[in-house]
């Protein structure tokens, strides 16, 4: 375990350098601080709140220097303290580093660095010489020695690495404060361009995705969370960007020899990610889909008033096309073709995309295979869109539906049901209201379009009868203590069954992958979930040049999440057919660092801002809405977007470390 | 009236979509789509052994391959459908 000998992180100081190196105690909160990658130690780091010391003789004035180059490099010059001050800080440290300046200049440093915190605009400046100014402080010894020693330690091996509150929370690591400031300059083609550097699938995320970043932005313990989603929708829809003009294959640079073929399996989000990512680095791709539409759970398994399929998404996922990728439909892994096929047909690496497509059962008495009205949630959002959305097919649904479990394919599912003419539609969900999983907006908008929930319920049997369902037996239930993680347990109450008639039930409560796929010979592994077995970080499975990613290795997760793996595996691909071996990755491993670090004190606002609350997207009304499959939540006005932009504080940070090689 | 097509994941494998897309067009070819009303449904309860898709017409279950779609319309199913009419 790393040692601290000394630094200071977010104003509390550690001091050990009185004692030997052995005698420092260990601290959990440093256990990552051993290595940078293998063989290659970590001497030292800063970051926006502080630094730390891990080895002797590291020189501070060369680490502070390689910071505030880096903070000088990504200034964006809009305001003189950052673009300025930044500068003649780095130069003002160089120059003590060479030996050139004298004990003196260490107090200008100071002033300098007190200033450009205190009258920098943006996050970035605001915290550039927050650690310069913690070593002054409270080590200031440290750095005179260093000046009056004149003996320059050599140049250290820095790396520095910059992020943002909201990026780092991303799976994706979309530069989010770079596509707002765009926004706020009104150069809404850049904008688009920063979240196309990381996904083709710009305009679905803006509708669909769960936000980490907004979770994550610093401007809830202002106000409220910049509308980070509402803008990407903005400006994705607004630019149209979906054209044969950008998307060429004249876009690829560097085009890789025709042998290195990839096959992606599956075009859902982490697929179509994939495939993207390996077409601009110049593979020739193919991908095959088992069924006879592109997009996966994106397609079939997000209704159609929340992500328009012809307009959005299929356009979006014809970049692969316009980008010299094949993509071929009916082409079930497992069912029409097999892993060692790929292989004899050419196909140096495959990326396994297959997602978790199974419906989990309720596990009650009296569910059997072929009932009539009952199907599990996600067979029930794939039909209605395949059947209903893309046939204009009527659904034989009945009068009242009971939909289990409470995330957002539960709610998918009443909503969808509401708009296919179903009167009486239930929800039973075994916990409470607070503990859904599902999005505080998709509860609330269900509960509008007047779905009935059921919390604290649990079923026990489903009645049924000449082959169709006539009922479900529920039972309530009771809170009992809350667990190590926090959640109350629930269990029976007794003598509280009762019945409902119903003549559709929905088991809404998961999903697993679909082992059909799999052949025997195929050698990869699953774990004990079923999932799809894989190194964390790389992707990398069992099999030599096959790698997984989204639903099917993560279980259900988000669009985000799926199309991050996507990437991912698409540069483990690269460095597969590059190198042979997937090669070690410096903004992973400081993500880690910065998952570790971020233990010792959560993210805080500590400069006053103005309070502005955030625009609110219109949205059809609910008495309207829940008949048609129409989008609900309406567009934001250029007016709107460059007011919401502006709310945006910018929260960039620069870290950097100093290892040994 | 109502002309039912299984969607369920049974006979989704085996071709539902193909018979719905058949049944749209013979329906409406005969003239039959305002009186006739094609649905889908997720099960019917007769899921066939074969690679058959079921078809409900009132409480008559039939069975078909989606390659025999239009070959089991016209044989066993218009005929029905007449029947009825003319009952009515």
């Amino acid at each position: 375990m790393a040692k601290v000998i000394f630094g200071v992180w977010d104003g509390q100081v550690y001091d050990n350098r009185a004692k030997q190196l052995f005698e420092i105690e260990d601290s959990p909160d440093f256990a990552e601080f051993n290595e940078f990658d293998p063989g290659n130690p970590i001497k030292a780091f800063m970051g926006g709140k502080g630094f730390f010391v891990f080895e002797k003789d590291v020189s501070l004035l060369d680490i502070a220097v390689c910071y505030l180059r880096r903070a000088a490099h990504e200034s964006c010059g809009k305001c003189t303290p950052c673009r300025m001050g930044t500068r003649i800080l780095e130069d003002k440290l160089q120059s003590l580093r060479e030996g050139e300046a004298g004990v003196g200049v260490l107090d200008e440093v100071a002033t300098l660095a007190e200033h450009i915190g205190s009258t920098s605009l943006c996050g970035l400046g605001q915290t550039a010489g927050v650690a310069l100014l913690e070593m002054l402080t409270h080590f200031r010894d440290e750095l005179e020695r260093e000046v009056e020693g004149g003996a320059r330690r050599g140049r250290q091996n820095c790396t520095t690495y910059v992020t943002a509150p909201c990026i780092e929370e991303c799976p994706s690591k979309v530069d989010v404060p770079r596509y707002i400031d765009y926004i706020k300059d009104g150069k809404f083609t850049h904008s688009v361009g920063v979240v196309l550097q990381k996904y083709p699938m710009a305009a679905t995320c803006g509708r669909v995705c769960v936000r980490f970043c907004e979770m994550a932005c610093r401007r809830t313990q202002v106000d409220e969370a910049v509308g980070i989603k509402v803008l990407k929708r903005f400006v994705a829809d607004r630019e149209k960007y979906v054209t044969d003009r950008w998307f060429t294959p004249e876009l690829i640079e560097k085009k890789q020899p025709p042998e290195l073929k990839v096959a992606v399996i599956g075009s859902g989000p982490a697929g179509i990610s994939a495939a993207y990512h390996l077409l601009l680095k110049g593979y020739p791709v193919e991908v095959f889909e088992a069924m006879t539409e592109p997009g996966g759970m994106a397609a079939v398994g997000i209704p159609e008033y929340r992500l328009p399929k012809e307009a959005v998404l299929r356009k979006e996922i014809s970049i692969i096309e316009s980008l010299g990728g094949k993509i071929h439909y009916n082409q079930r892994l497992g069912q029409h073709f097999s892993l060692d096929d790929l292989r004899d047909r050419g196909f140096k690496a495959v990326f396994l995309g297959v997602g978790a497509h199974k419906g989990k059962g309720l596990g009650i008495p009296g569910e059997e295979r072929s009932i009539a009205g009952y199907v599990t949630g996600v067979k029930f959002l794939l039909f209605i869109n395949h059947y209903h959305i893309n046939l204009d097919l009527p659904m034989e649904l009945g009068e009242r539906m009971v939909v289990v479990g409470g995330g957002n394919v539960a709610m998918d599912c009443v909503r969808s049901a509401l708009r296919m003419g179903v009167k009486d539609v239930h929800l039973v969900y075994r916990r409470t209201r607070e503990s859904m999983p599902a999005d505080p907006e998709e509860i609330e908008a269900a509960e509008a379009e007047g779905v009935h929930f059921h919390y604290l319920t649990h079923p026990t049997r489903l009645v049924t009868e000449d082959g169709k369902v006539k009922a479900i037996e529920l039972v309530e239930m009771e809170q009992g203590e809350p667990d190590a993680s926090g959640r109350r347990s629930v269990r029976p109450r007794e003598g509280s069954e009762f019945r409902l008639d119903c003549d559709f039930v929905i088991p809404a409560i998961g999903q697993e992958v679909d082992q059909r796929f799999l052949g025997p010979d195929d050698g990869i592994d699953l774990n004990r979930w079923g999932l799809i077995k894989t190194d964390e970080t790389t992707l990398v499975t069992d099999r030599p040049g096959v790698f997984a990613g989204g639903d099917a290795v993560t279980g259900p997760a988000t669009l985000i999440q799926a199309m991050a793996q996507g990437e991912r595996a698409a540069r483990s691909i690269d460095d597969y057919l590059t190198y042979g071996r997937v090669r070690f990755d410096k903004g992973d491993r400081f993500s880690q660092l910065l998952r570790s670090i971020r233990k010792l004190n959560p993210e805080y606002v500590d400069k006053p801002v103005k309070h502005i609350y955030r625009i609110k997207a219109q949205e059809l009304d609910p008495e309207v809405r829940k008949r048609i499959f129409e989008e609900v939540e309406k567009p934001i006005s250029v007016e709107e977007a460059y007011a919401e932009a502006e709310r945006c504080m910018r929260c960039y940070r620069v870290y950097s470390v100093v290892t040994e090689k | 009236m109502d002309l039912i097509v299984c969607v369920g994941d049974h006979c989704h494998l085996n071709g539902s979509e193909m018979v719905v897309r058949s049944f749209q067009d013979l329906l409406k070819d005969h003239g039959l789509d305002d009186r006739v009303m094609l649905k889908g449904s997720f099960c019917l309860g007769k899921c066939s052994a074969r690679d058959e898709v079921a078809i409900r017409l009132d409480g008559t279950v039939f069975h078909t391959r989606y390659q025999d779609a239009v070959a089991c319309f016209r044989r066993e199913i218009m005929p029905a459908i007449e029947a009825q009419l003319t009952d009515a």
